[in-house]
């Protein structure tokens, strides 16, 4: 099964199809919600905070909201307004990792949102907020929504599965699609360079073959069952020593609560 | 006496498409004719249900056993449906999966029932090579993953060079990644090339290294001849791997050249010693009663007084009877007593870490 983040100008060309509509505008969202009558709407994603809370609060039906915020260090203040949204709609804040998103991150998470943390090739000092707000998730014991990717990966550490980044990042081939303004179908807003065309994707199989057979960094990195180069975009040649640092952490972190949970085992 | 079980391994060639600089194998041959497949196919089907024999396992190796194409493993998917369909039977192969595309693929896939094949690759060094010129790592990768998609277990095997014990490590991450569920590392024997020559001591360095880098990782990769050793020291469980074991005559496990010639074990084959017969002048009977068919066994239960008197004997059994030398001890035992030693020591020193119990 797909589904297609679709701009709110393409939702109809998608009716048939599993989708996320997404809008700058919160009354163009709530319109299009009220007039849908399939159960194919998998969400909605409001793109930035310069809309008005109130559309999105009186939807005739719960619909999961993301809150795209593209430019947070401008804007986050303004996820006050949306502060009894929750009620109504599980919200998720989408934020980029881009210098003190952490502020950002403990204001979303303050009003019981999740998060969902945006994030591609960050440098030494952006790894030290990432660890500083990983340490939040892990040890403020007021944080009772997900912080993604932490949840997830922390989830698939402590079973030792091989869930990994793509999906809980909501970019799985096999699942996400996202399709750009002028309709391009490519992976997801981050990888918009990607293509993916529709069908079953061999996509993640072909990137653990490149990986591994070019015998680089994450041929014998501990983490690339639940990674497969997720940090390997758009820069092939990124390195992920202080990315792995922050990897260790949520292993550490994995394998303690599995030894804390192992001791009540029959 | 009658066996619990007839486990076949199946040359279909010795031909393969890879000319690996160390290989044995690789002579010019024939392929295992149709007829021939037939008459094994037939033979062990009447022995087994005369007999009341209930198990069966077919590997099938090489050379390279994806050679021979399609129609080949459709007339052994059609043969074993009509002559084994009594016995529960399973299939395994051990390939370099660089034929595993299109209709071979889709043949293999139904006789394995996509249950297990193993394989073979070395990431870091040039011993593997393709006659056709590509890249056989990729292009093995290429099989492995095909076949994982298709739902199949994988199994590796890596030789075990003189230039390994440099990446002892990063053999085992690379390993872990490719998403096998296990890997035998098996040392190279008999190659003069002193690059790669592995001696016995560096038999014995190698699996120290490799035991370090395997317990570092809670020992969460299947590694045999590791996993077997361990499983004994911790849990006393009977070693399963053929070579470090004492194979019962219960279980009789015969090789089938492409000649149908028959061996005790394909390892006798590549060297073209202790044949059996050939299969088109002896029927199921005849090879169980025949005294080569025993012959590892009869090497195992009638150790040399030096192997019978060692300390590590249950953990070794004087090792792979085709690695004897004339004393009737391996020729790896001076690196294994080593390893045996250093293992000693590990369990020993800290038995909260080498030898308890892991997940």
């Amino acid at each position: 099964m797909l589904i297609y983040n679709v701009p709110a100008t393409l939702a109809h060309s998608y009716a048939d199809r599993n989708i996320i509509i997404r809008s700058p505008d919160s009354e163009t969202l709530a319109e299009i919600v009220s007039g849908w009558t399939g159960d194919n709407l998998h969400g909605i994603q409001l793109l930035g905070l310069s809309g008005q809370a109130e559309p999105l609060r009186n939807l005739v039906r719960p619909v999961p909201v993301e809150i795209v915020l593209h430019e947070q260090m401008d804007e986050y203040g303004l996820l006050y307004a949306f502060h009894d949204l929750g009620e109504a709609h599980p919200i998720c804040a989408n934020l980029t990792v881009t210098p003190g998103f952490q502020k950002a991150v403990k204001v979303a998470v303050s009003l019981g949102f999740a998060v969902r943390l945006q994030v591609t090739q960050p440098d030494r000092d952006l790894v030290e907020e990432m660890k500083s707000v990983l340490e939040y998730y892990l040890h403020q014991t007021t944080v009772d929504q997900p912080v993604q990717f932490f949840h997830g990966l922390l989830v698939a550490l402590y079973d030792e599965s091989a869930e990994n980044l793509w999906n809980i990042q909501c970019e799985d081939p096999s699942l996400d699609r996202y399709v750009t303004a002028t309709g391009e179908v490519v992976l997801s807003r981050r990888l918009d360079f990607l293509a993916m065309p529709d069908g079953e994707s061999t996509f993640l199989d072909d990137l653990r073959l490149e990986l591994l057979s070019e015998r680089g960094e994450c041929s014998t990195c501990s983490f690339f069952t639940n990674c497969i180069g997720y940090f390997k975009f758009p820069d092939r040649k990124y390195s992920c020593t202080y990315v792995k640092e922050l990897l260790t952490i949520l292993k550490e972190a994995g394998s303690e609560l599995r030894q804390q949970f192992g001791r009540y085992e029959p | 006496m009658i066996p619990d079980n007839v486990d076949l391994v199946i040359k279909p060639t010795v031909q393969c498409n890879a000319k690996c600089v160390y290989c044995h194998s690789l002579k010019p041959s024939q392929f295992l004719s149709k007829e021939m497949l037939t008459d094994v196919m037939t033979k062990l089907g009447r022995y087994t249900k005369d007999r009341g024999v209930a198990k069966s396992l077919v590997h099938w190796h090489g050379g390279e056993p994806m050679f021979p194409g399609k129609d080949f493993y459709d007339l052994a998917i059609r043969l074993e449906q009509t002559h084994l369909g009594h016995l529960e039977l399973q299939n395994t192969m051990q390939s370099n999966l660089c034929l595993y595309e299109g209709e071979v693929r889709r043949a293999v896939g139904e006789l394995l029932k996509h249950d297990w094949i193993g394989t073979c690759f070395d990431p870091y060094h040039p011993t593997r090579l393709l006659s056709n010129g590509k890249d056989y790592l990729r292009e093995c990768l290429k099989g492995l993953i095909a076949a994982q998609r298709d739902g199949f277990e994988v199994g590796l095997i890596y030789v075990v060079h003189r230039r390994s014990l440099d990446v002892a490590r990063d053999l085992y991450h690379f390993f872990v990644n490719t998403g096998v569920s296990s890997v035998l590392f098996h040392p190279l024997e008999d190659f003069d090339d002193p690059e790669y020559h592995l001696s016995a001591a560096d038999w014995g360095e190698f699996l120290r290294r490799l035991w370090e880098v395997w317990e570092e990782d809670n020992f969460s990769l299947r590694i045999s001849p590791l996993a077997d050793w361990r499983a004994w020291l911790v849990d006393k469980q009977p070693i399963g791997m053929c070579e470090y074991n004492v194979r019962s005559r219960k279980n009789v496990l015969i090789t089938v050249s492409p000649e149908g010639l028959l061996y005790p074990c394909h390892r006798f084959q590549d060297k073209g010693i202790h044949c059996i017969g050939n299969i088109s002048q002896m029927t199921f009977d005849q090879i169980i009663d025949h005294p080569l068919t025993y012959y590892i066994a009869d090497r195992k239960e009638n150790l040399p007084a030096d192997c019978r008197s060692c300390e590590f004997v249950s953990l070794c059994n004087s090792g792979c009877v085709a690695t004897h030398d004339q004393s009737g001890k391996t020729i790896w035992c001076e690196g294994l007593h080593s390893f045996f030693a250093y293992l000693a020591r590990r369990v020993n020193d800290s038995p909260g870490s080498s030898c308890s119990r892991s997940r």
